[in-house]
Protein backbone atom coordinates (compact mmCIF):
# COMPACT_ATOMS: atom_id res chain seq x y z
CA UNK A 1 0.00 0.00 0.00
CA UNK A 2 2.85 2.34 0.86
CA UNK A 3 4.67 2.05 -2.47
CA UNK A 4 1.76 3.01 -4.76
CA UNK A 5 0.96 5.95 -2.46
CA UNK A 6 4.56 7.22 -2.63
CA UNK A 7 4.60 6.76 -6.39
CA UNK A 8 1.40 8.76 -6.66
CA UNK A 9 2.84 11.57 -4.52
CA UNK A 10 6.06 11.73 -6.53
CA UNK A 11 4.06 11.85 -9.74
CA UNK A 12 2.01 14.76 -8.40
CA UNK A 13 5.15 16.67 -7.41
CA UNK A 14 6.71 16.04 -10.83
CA UNK A 15 3.53 17.20 -12.60
CA UNK A 16 3.39 20.40 -10.56
CA UNK A 17 7.05 21.15 -11.47
CA UNK A 18 6.26 20.68 -15.15
CA UNK A 19 3.31 23.07 -14.74
CA UNK A 20 5.58 25.63 -13.10
CA UNK A 21 8.12 25.37 -15.90
CA UNK A 22 5.37 25.72 -18.51
CA UNK A 23 3.90 28.75 -16.69
CA UNK A 24 7.22 30.60 -16.51
CA UNK A 25 8.00 29.84 -20.15
CA UNK A 26 4.68 31.45 -21.14
CA UNK A 27 5.64 34.79 -19.52
CA UNK A 28 7.29 37.29 -21.82
CA UNK A 29 8.97 39.49 -19.19
CA UNK A 30 10.21 38.62 -15.76
CA UNK A 31 10.56 41.41 -13.19
CA UNK A 32 14.07 41.92 -11.92
CA UNK A 33 14.16 41.95 -8.13
CA UNK A 34 16.83 44.63 -7.90
CA UNK A 35 14.95 47.28 -9.92
CA UNK A 36 15.06 48.52 -13.51
CA UNK A 37 17.86 47.54 -15.91
CA UNK A 38 20.97 49.70 -15.83
CA UNK A 39 20.56 51.69 -19.00
CA UNK A 40 22.47 54.74 -17.78
CA UNK A 41 25.20 54.48 -20.53
CA UNK A 42 22.43 55.08 -23.09
CA UNK A 43 21.15 58.07 -21.11
CA UNK A 44 24.65 59.58 -21.03
CA UNK A 45 25.09 58.89 -24.75
CA UNK A 46 21.77 60.63 -25.51
CA UNK A 47 22.65 63.72 -23.50
CA UNK A 48 26.22 63.84 -24.87
CA UNK A 49 24.93 63.74 -28.46
CA UNK A 50 22.35 66.44 -27.72
CA UNK A 51 24.81 68.86 -26.13
CA UNK A 52 27.49 68.15 -28.76
CA UNK A 53 24.98 68.91 -31.54
CA UNK A 54 23.66 72.13 -30.00
CA UNK A 55 27.16 73.23 -28.96
CA UNK A 56 28.58 72.52 -32.41
CA UNK A 57 25.82 74.50 -34.09
CA UNK A 58 26.33 77.48 -31.72
CA UNK A 59 30.07 77.47 -32.50
CA UNK A 60 29.27 77.32 -36.24
CA UNK A 61 26.88 80.30 -35.96
CA UNK A 62 29.34 82.38 -33.91
CA UNK A 63 32.15 81.68 -36.39
CA UNK A 64 29.89 82.60 -39.32
CA UNK A 65 28.91 85.84 -37.57
CA UNK A 66 32.54 86.73 -36.81
CA UNK A 67 33.52 86.07 -40.46
CA UNK A 68 30.60 88.11 -41.83
CA UNK A 69 31.52 91.16 -39.75
CA UNK A 70 35.20 91.02 -40.68
CA UNK A 71 36.05 93.85 -43.13
CA UNK B 1 28.75 122.77 -52.17
CA UNK B 2 25.84 120.60 -53.25
CA UNK B 3 25.81 116.84 -53.17
CA UNK B 4 24.25 115.00 -56.08
CA UNK B 5 21.19 112.96 -55.09
CA UNK B 6 22.25 110.20 -57.50
CA UNK B 7 25.52 109.57 -55.70
CA UNK B 8 25.59 106.10 -54.11
CA UNK B 9 24.86 106.28 -50.41
CA UNK B 10 27.30 104.42 -48.20
CA UNK B 11 25.73 101.19 -46.95
CA UNK B 12 26.80 100.05 -43.51
CA UNK B 13 26.63 96.50 -42.18
CA UNK B 14 23.92 96.14 -39.53
CA UNK B 15 25.37 96.00 -36.07
CA UNK B 16 24.96 92.47 -34.84
CA UNK B 17 26.29 90.78 -31.78
CA UNK B 18 27.27 87.13 -31.82
CA UNK B 19 26.95 85.79 -28.29
CA UNK B 20 24.20 87.66 -26.42
CA UNK B 21 22.12 87.53 -23.23
CA UNK B 22 19.40 85.38 -24.83
CA UNK B 23 21.89 82.70 -25.80
CA UNK B 24 23.60 82.80 -22.38
CA UNK B 25 20.25 82.51 -20.59
CA UNK B 26 19.15 79.66 -22.87
CA UNK B 27 22.36 77.71 -22.27
CA UNK B 28 22.09 78.11 -18.49
CA UNK B 29 18.43 76.99 -18.63
CA UNK B 30 19.28 73.92 -20.76
CA UNK B 31 22.08 72.86 -18.40
CA UNK B 32 19.81 73.39 -15.36
CA UNK B 33 16.98 71.38 -16.95
CA UNK B 34 19.37 68.54 -17.82
CA UNK B 35 20.85 68.48 -14.29
CA UNK B 36 17.36 68.23 -12.87
CA UNK B 37 16.41 65.50 -15.36
CA UNK B 38 19.52 63.39 -14.76
CA UNK B 39 19.98 63.70 -10.99
CA UNK B 40 16.72 64.96 -9.47
CA UNK B 41 13.98 63.14 -11.41
CA UNK B 42 12.84 59.57 -10.63
CA UNK B 43 14.12 56.70 -12.77
CA UNK B 44 11.45 54.88 -14.77
CA UNK B 45 10.62 51.47 -13.29
CA UNK B 46 10.59 49.67 -16.65
CA UNK B 47 13.16 51.39 -18.86
CA UNK B 48 15.65 52.63 -16.29
CA UNK B 49 17.78 55.73 -16.75
CA UNK B 50 17.55 55.67 -20.57
CA UNK B 51 13.97 56.93 -20.29
CA UNK B 52 15.47 60.31 -19.32
CA UNK B 53 16.34 60.82 -22.99
CA UNK B 54 12.64 61.74 -23.12
CA UNK B 55 13.50 65.17 -21.61
CA UNK B 56 15.65 66.12 -24.62
CA UNK B 57 14.03 64.00 -27.34
CA UNK B 58 10.44 65.20 -26.98
CA UNK B 59 11.17 68.98 -26.63
CA UNK B 60 13.42 68.72 -29.71
CA UNK B 61 10.60 66.95 -31.58
CA UNK B 62 7.89 69.44 -30.60
CA UNK B 63 10.09 72.46 -31.37
CA UNK B 64 11.73 71.05 -34.51
CA UNK B 65 8.62 69.64 -36.13
CA UNK B 66 5.77 71.85 -34.98
CA UNK B 67 7.41 75.19 -34.23
CA UNK B 68 10.29 75.37 -36.72
CA UNK B 69 8.35 73.77 -39.58
CA UNK B 70 5.28 75.86 -38.70
CA UNK B 71 7.41 78.98 -38.92
CA UNK B 72 8.90 77.75 -42.20
CA UNK B 73 5.40 77.20 -43.58
CA UNK B 74 3.97 80.57 -42.48
CA UNK B 75 7.05 82.55 -43.57
CA UNK B 76 7.17 80.81 -46.96
CA UNK B 77 3.47 81.37 -47.66
CA UNK B 78 3.72 84.99 -46.55
CA UNK B 79 6.78 85.52 -48.73
CA UNK B 80 4.94 84.22 -51.79
CA UNK B 81 2.20 86.71 -51.01
CA UNK B 82 4.01 89.93 -50.02
CA UNK B 83 7.58 89.27 -51.28
CA UNK B 84 9.36 90.72 -48.26
CA UNK B 85 12.97 89.54 -48.01
CA UNK B 86 12.75 89.45 -44.19
CA UNK B 87 10.21 86.64 -44.48
CA UNK B 88 12.57 84.71 -46.74
CA UNK B 89 15.32 85.19 -44.16
CA UNK B 90 13.00 83.98 -41.38
CA UNK B 91 12.02 80.88 -43.38
CA UNK B 92 15.68 80.09 -44.08
CA UNK B 93 16.59 80.53 -40.40
CA UNK B 94 13.67 78.42 -39.14
CA UNK B 95 14.59 75.66 -41.60
CA UNK B 96 18.23 75.51 -40.54
CA UNK B 97 17.61 75.67 -36.78
CA UNK B 98 14.73 73.19 -37.19
CA UNK B 99 17.07 70.85 -39.06
CA UNK B 100 19.36 70.77 -36.01
CA UNK B 101 16.45 70.05 -33.64
CA UNK B 102 15.03 67.34 -35.92
CA UNK B 103 18.50 65.86 -36.31
CA UNK B 104 18.70 65.52 -32.53
CA UNK B 105 15.30 63.78 -32.55
CA UNK B 106 16.54 61.32 -35.18
CA UNK B 107 19.75 60.54 -33.27
CA UNK B 108 18.47 60.38 -29.68
CA UNK B 109 15.44 58.33 -30.75
CA UNK B 110 17.52 55.30 -31.82
CA UNK B 111 19.64 55.50 -28.65
CA UNK B 112 16.46 55.28 -26.59
CA UNK B 113 14.96 52.62 -28.92
CA UNK B 114 18.02 50.39 -28.42
CA UNK B 115 17.14 50.01 -24.74
CA UNK B 116 13.34 49.90 -24.98
CA UNK B 117 12.83 48.04 -28.29
CA UNK B 118 16.13 46.19 -28.48
CA UNK B 119 17.01 47.69 -31.85
CA UNK B 120 18.50 50.96 -33.06
CA UNK B 121 16.13 51.56 -35.96
CA UNK B 122 12.71 50.42 -37.13
CA UNK B 123 11.29 51.39 -40.52
CA UNK B 124 7.91 52.32 -39.12
CA UNK B 125 5.70 55.24 -40.18
CA UNK B 126 6.51 57.88 -37.53
CA UNK B 127 10.28 57.43 -37.67
CA UNK B 128 10.54 57.03 -41.44
CA UNK B 129 8.34 60.04 -42.21
CA UNK B 130 10.38 62.18 -39.77
CA UNK B 131 13.53 61.11 -41.63
CA UNK B 132 11.86 62.11 -44.93
CA UNK B 133 10.97 65.52 -43.51
CA UNK B 134 14.57 66.00 -42.34
CA UNK B 135 15.80 65.15 -45.85
CA UNK B 136 13.27 67.55 -47.42
CA UNK B 137 14.41 70.41 -45.18
CA UNK B 138 18.02 69.54 -45.98
CA UNK B 139 17.05 69.66 -49.67
CA UNK B 140 15.46 73.07 -49.08
CA UNK B 141 18.78 74.42 -47.74
CA UNK B 142 20.76 72.78 -50.56
CA UNK B 143 18.38 74.35 -53.09
CA UNK B 144 19.00 77.78 -51.56
CA UNK B 145 22.72 77.30 -52.00
CA UNK B 146 22.31 76.35 -55.66
CA UNK B 147 20.32 79.31 -57.02
CA UNK B 148 22.23 82.51 -57.85
CA UNK B 149 19.44 85.06 -58.26
CA UNK B 150 18.10 86.21 -54.84
CA UNK B 151 14.51 86.57 -56.16
CA UNK B 152 14.45 83.13 -57.80
CA UNK B 153 16.09 81.59 -54.75
CA UNK B 154 13.51 83.08 -52.40
CA UNK B 155 10.55 82.11 -54.63
CA UNK B 156 11.65 78.53 -55.34
CA UNK B 157 12.63 77.85 -51.75
CA UNK B 158 9.33 79.31 -50.48
CA UNK B 159 7.46 76.79 -52.63
CA UNK B 160 9.65 73.93 -51.45
CA UNK B 161 9.47 75.05 -47.81
CA UNK B 162 5.67 75.16 -47.95
CA UNK B 163 5.47 71.66 -49.46
CA UNK B 164 7.99 70.20 -47.00
CA UNK B 165 6.14 71.60 -43.98
CA UNK B 166 2.89 70.01 -45.20
CA UNK B 167 4.38 66.67 -44.13
CA UNK B 168 4.13 67.66 -40.44
CA UNK B 169 0.37 66.98 -39.94
CA UNK B 170 0.86 63.60 -41.59
CA UNK B 171 3.75 62.79 -39.21
CA UNK B 172 1.55 63.83 -36.28
CA UNK B 173 -1.17 61.38 -37.35
CA UNK B 174 1.10 58.43 -38.19
CA UNK B 175 0.85 56.92 -34.68
CA UNK B 176 -2.94 56.81 -35.10
CA UNK B 177 -3.12 55.85 -38.79
CA UNK B 178 -0.51 53.08 -38.82
CA UNK B 179 0.38 50.31 -36.44
CA UNK B 180 3.96 50.88 -35.38
CA UNK B 181 6.30 50.76 -32.42
CA UNK B 182 6.49 54.48 -31.71
CA UNK B 183 4.34 55.35 -28.67
CA UNK B 184 1.37 57.71 -28.90
CA UNK B 185 1.73 61.19 -27.34
CA UNK B 186 2.40 60.98 -23.61
CA UNK B 187 2.32 64.66 -22.63
CA UNK B 188 -0.10 65.87 -25.30
CA UNK B 189 -2.46 62.93 -24.76
CA UNK B 190 -6.13 63.76 -25.50
CA UNK B 191 -7.41 63.33 -21.93
CA UNK B 192 -4.45 64.29 -19.69
CA UNK B 193 -0.65 63.80 -19.54
CA UNK B 194 0.23 60.17 -18.80
CA UNK B 195 3.10 61.00 -16.46
CA UNK B 196 3.60 61.42 -12.72
CA UNK B 197 3.79 65.08 -11.59
CA UNK B 198 7.53 65.04 -10.75
CA UNK B 199 8.36 63.81 -14.28
CA UNK B 200 5.89 66.22 -15.82
CA UNK B 201 7.44 69.24 -14.05
CA UNK B 202 10.91 68.22 -15.30
CA UNK B 203 9.51 67.91 -18.79
CA UNK B 204 7.97 71.41 -18.48
CA UNK B 205 11.32 72.84 -17.42
CA UNK B 206 13.11 71.10 -20.31
CA UNK B 207 10.49 72.31 -22.76
CA UNK B 208 10.91 75.92 -21.59
CA UNK B 209 14.71 75.71 -21.68
CA UNK B 210 14.92 74.25 -25.18
CA UNK B 211 12.30 76.73 -26.39
CA UNK B 212 14.55 79.54 -25.14
CA UNK B 213 17.46 77.90 -26.97
CA UNK B 214 15.42 77.72 -30.17
CA UNK B 215 14.55 81.43 -29.95
CA UNK B 216 18.18 82.36 -29.21
CA UNK B 217 19.48 80.29 -32.15
CA UNK B 218 16.79 81.63 -34.46
CA UNK B 219 17.69 85.24 -33.56
CA UNK B 220 21.38 84.55 -34.11
CA UNK B 221 20.79 82.77 -37.42
CA UNK B 222 18.47 85.56 -38.63
CA UNK B 223 21.00 88.26 -37.67
CA UNK B 224 23.74 86.41 -39.50
CA UNK B 225 21.54 86.20 -42.63
CA UNK B 226 20.86 89.96 -42.36
CA UNK B 227 24.59 90.76 -42.11
CA UNK B 228 25.36 88.38 -45.00
CA UNK B 229 22.70 89.99 -47.24
CA UNK B 230 23.86 93.52 -46.33
CA UNK B 231 27.42 92.54 -47.11
CA UNK B 232 26.37 91.10 -50.47
CA UNK B 233 24.50 94.35 -51.26
CA UNK B 234 27.56 96.36 -50.23
CA UNK B 235 29.81 94.34 -52.52
CA UNK B 236 27.36 94.58 -55.41
CA UNK B 237 27.09 98.40 -55.05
Amino acid sequence: MILPDLTMRLATVAASMVDAVQDSSAVAYVPKASGPPDSSPYMWLGYAITFAAYGGYIVLLLRRMARARRP
Amino acid sequence: MSVSSTAPRPVALPSAKGFDAWLALALVACVAASVRAIWFTPVDAMLGAAQKIFYVHVPAAIIGLYLACGLLFVSSIMYLWIKDERLDRMAESAAEVGLVFMGIVLITGPVWARTSWGTWWVWEARITSTLFLWLLVLGYLVLRGGVESPENRARLSAVMGTLAALLVPFIHLTVKLFRGMHPEPVVLAPEKPKMPPEMLSTFGLSMGAFLLLFIALLRLRYRWAAVRDARAALEAA
